[in-house]
């Protein structure tokens, strides 16, 4: 970085501050500033040029350093950019690339792009076809999400939408994705925890954090998530598959409306700017499944999160961001009162484009589970009459609470989605009858999964070797005993295989 | 009583921001009604504060002990037009690292009125740090000659050498 005054020699351009408004300054001068370029003040600090009229420019500040009247300002003749590299991995940094922490060291790229570009055009983007796995059982059953989808994830503050973007991120580093976690205004002590979280987990050579505390200029949480979305290009072009985690845009679009506002833009629905929806469909619109120049496939795949409120899930960024996205992950208050973790309800939340990626056997599973899931929604409304209800329906109930049960994981904990299939199929053949049973064999199946090879092995001859969920119930019913023995399960007499 | 002609003259006069800046204080002073009344010599005092080369002008214009009414009133109209004309000049801005006499001054603003702008201000500055030369600053357009930058660009060129030896 140059100084004001190699800058002032190199451009020959200077502007001198006329008025200042909080995050918003304005300068006279600088007769060839363009949109979006980035100026440097006398004192050092940054600001980027967010309009222009015939006597000023108006300044988006970079720093809350006191700016004065008079101040002299002088173009830099570049947009904001990040520097990029590989070396950013396992890092902690700023939206200009800067180590959040003084006591970390990055070895500066040599690379550096443009955080505020166009999406690519439609020539460059490919069907959705490959499967993104969460490691969260009931996303992956239920709302299967596809490579370059991007989902939004949202909720009311505190009902686990954070641990399950750890849950999605830890599953994807593990396969060898690259994460991106964008935090945006968020508290300090949060971003450390997810530093902590990383890398306790040993993941941290595949992820990158992106953050700006709610301590920082308007402007810098402004800049977050497209700095993030930048270096997710990068790696994207670099030939790898990216996910990356925009925690959360709500909070964004607060800051942008504050700037706004403050810029004296006409208020529109709720006071946000006209452009809010631009703003963010720019943004989003930069994921998706892309084809490379050399004809390889890599996906940025998305995932947004915005926090509603008292779950009005109607609000006007909610349903902005709902319409630019391939579907949505509701986070439910009253079933994370009711214990269920994760506490998402399948019965709001939609995936537009997860189907497509899925196997026939899982496609399968998927249609079964949902219509199933949608017939006890109706019968649980007459659950109160239970006294009355018939056989059938309360099976139903019962097998709907065993599934529920089933879905439960815990926090940090990420499933993988075959074991599961094979676990879904002795439940729904009412192997299990007892909850406390099924909850205690299912643990022991998933720690026997990860130690053996032959359960690894057999898990894959199963769900490769069939198309639909009959075919599968029938393999399993057929081996049920070599299931439960080598997962190493006490064999129970099954009822009705 | 002179025609809007002479203010101008006036405005062709006037060299720097600083003397354009005495003009108006003066001139606020000439169009309130009680200045009319004024003695002579009290008039004068007040003219003293303006740049020499304006002064002939403003005496010849207020120096008369009675003012009609009406000529009060086109005085007062005109001191407005002329206010409105000064407070939109352009100015250049020069720094240097010295004060320039009264010749220099004239010398730059001569230089300027014919090559630039018929009405272009200077905007004098003084900054000794910039040693010798000067640095012009205009419609948001700056030009640095000073030794100053010349300096540190010969001793960037040096610093360069000396790291390309040491590599």
């Amino acid at each position: 970085m140059r100084t004001f005054q190699q800058y002032l020699n190199a451009t020959e351009e200077i502007g001198f501050i006329e008025a200042c408004n909080q995050s918003i300054v304005y300068a006279s001068g600088l007769p060839n500033a363009t949109l979006q370029e980035i100026v440097i003040f006398e004192n050092g600090e940054l600001g980027l040029i967010l309009s222009m009229s015939r006597d000023q420019v108006e300044i988006l500040l970079f720093s809350q350093a006191s700016i004065k009247e008079g101040l002299r300002v002088t173009r830099t003749g570049v947009k904001q950019e990040i520097p990029v590299g590989f070396e950013l991995l396992g890092k902690s940094i700023d939206p200009f690339g800067q180590p959040l922490n003084a006591s970390q060291t990055i070895t500066p790229p040599k690379l550096s792009r443009p955080i505020d570009i166009s999406p690519t055009g439609i020539n460059t983007r490919k069907r959705i076809e490959q499967p993104f796995e969460t490691g969260v059982t009931l996303v992956d059953m239920l709302i299967p999400l596809g490579k370059g989808q991007r989902e939004l994830v949202i909720g009311d503050r505190k009902t686990g939408k954070t641990s399950f973007l750890y849950q999605t991120i830890l599953k994807q580093a593990s396969i060898g994705t690259i994460c991106i976690y964008a935090g945006i205004g968020k508290k300090k002590t949060d971003i450390k925890k997810i530093e902590a979280f990383f890398q306790a987990a040993g993941i941290q050579n595949n992820t990158v954090i992106i953050a700006s505390s709610s301590e920082d200029p308007a402007g810098v949480i402004y800049l977050t998530p497209y700095a993030a979305m930048t270096l997710a290009e990068y790696f994207r072009d670099e030939g790898h598959d990216v996910l990356i985690v925009m925690d959360d845009l709500f909070t964004h679009a607060k800051f942008y409306r504050e700037i706004m506002l403050i810029g004296k833009r006409f208020p529109g629905r709720n006071a946000y700017p006209a452009d809010i929806f631009y703003t963010h469909a720019r943004l989003i619109e930069r994921a998706g499944n892309f084809v490379l120049a050399d004809g390889s496939e890599h996906a940025i795949t998305c995932l947004p999160v915005v926090e509603s409120v008292e779950g009005d899930i109607a609000g006007f960024i909610q349903t902005n961001l709902m319409s630019m996205t391939d579907g949505h992950i509701y986070f439910d208050v009253d079933m994370f009162g009711k214990g269920n973790r994760p506490a998402i309800n399948p019965f709001v939340s939609v995936s537009r484009v997860g189907r497509q990626t899925q196997t026939p056997l899982r496609l399968s599973i998927n249609r079964e589970l949902i219509s199933f899931l949608t017939l006890y929604n109706k019968l649980e409304s007459y659950s109160h009459f239970s006294a009355e209800a018939g056989n059938d329906i309360k099976r139903t109930l019962s097998v709907a609470e065993r599934i529920f049960g089933f879905f439960n994981q815990g926090a940090n904990e990420v499933k993988n989605i075959d074991l599961q299939i094979i676990i879904f199929c002795l439940l729904w053949a009412d192997y299990w009858q007892d909850m406390i049973k099924m909850e205690k064999d299912i643990i022991v199946i998933n720690q026997t999964y990860k130690s053996s090879v032959s359960a690894q092995a057999l898990v894959k001859e199963l769900t490769t070797s069939v198309q639909s969920l009959n075919e599968l119930l029938q393999a399993v019913k057929k081996q049920q005993d070599r299931i439960l023995r080598t997962f190493g399960v006490q064999v129970v007499t099954a009822t009705n295989i | 009583m002179q025609d809007s002609a002479f203010f101008d003259n006036i405005i062709a006069k006037l060299r720097t921001t600083e003397e354009c800046t005495q003009v108006i204080a003066c001139l606020v002073e000439c169009s309130v009604p009680t200045f009319f009344s004024l003695t002579n010599a009290q008039k004068e005092l007040i003219f003293r504060k303006l740049p020499i080369q304006t002064i002939p002008f403003f005496i010849e214009t207020f120096g008369k002990t009675s003012f009609t009414a009406e000529e009060q009133i086109v005085i007062k109209r005109q001191i407005n037009v002329l206010l409105d004309k000064f407070r939109t000049c352009k100015s250049i801005k020069l720094i240097l690292a010295f004060r320039p006499n009264e010749e220099t001054i004239s010398f730059f603003s001569d230089w300027i009125k014919k090559n630039v702008k018929a009405d272009l201000l200077i905007d004098l500055q003084f900054d000794k740090s910039i040693v010798g030369g000067a640095q012009l600053i205009a419609n948001g357009m700056y030009k640095d000659y000073s030794v100053k930058k010349k300096l540190a660009d010969r001793f960037q060129i040096q610093r360069e050498e000396i790291m390309a030896l040491l590599n």
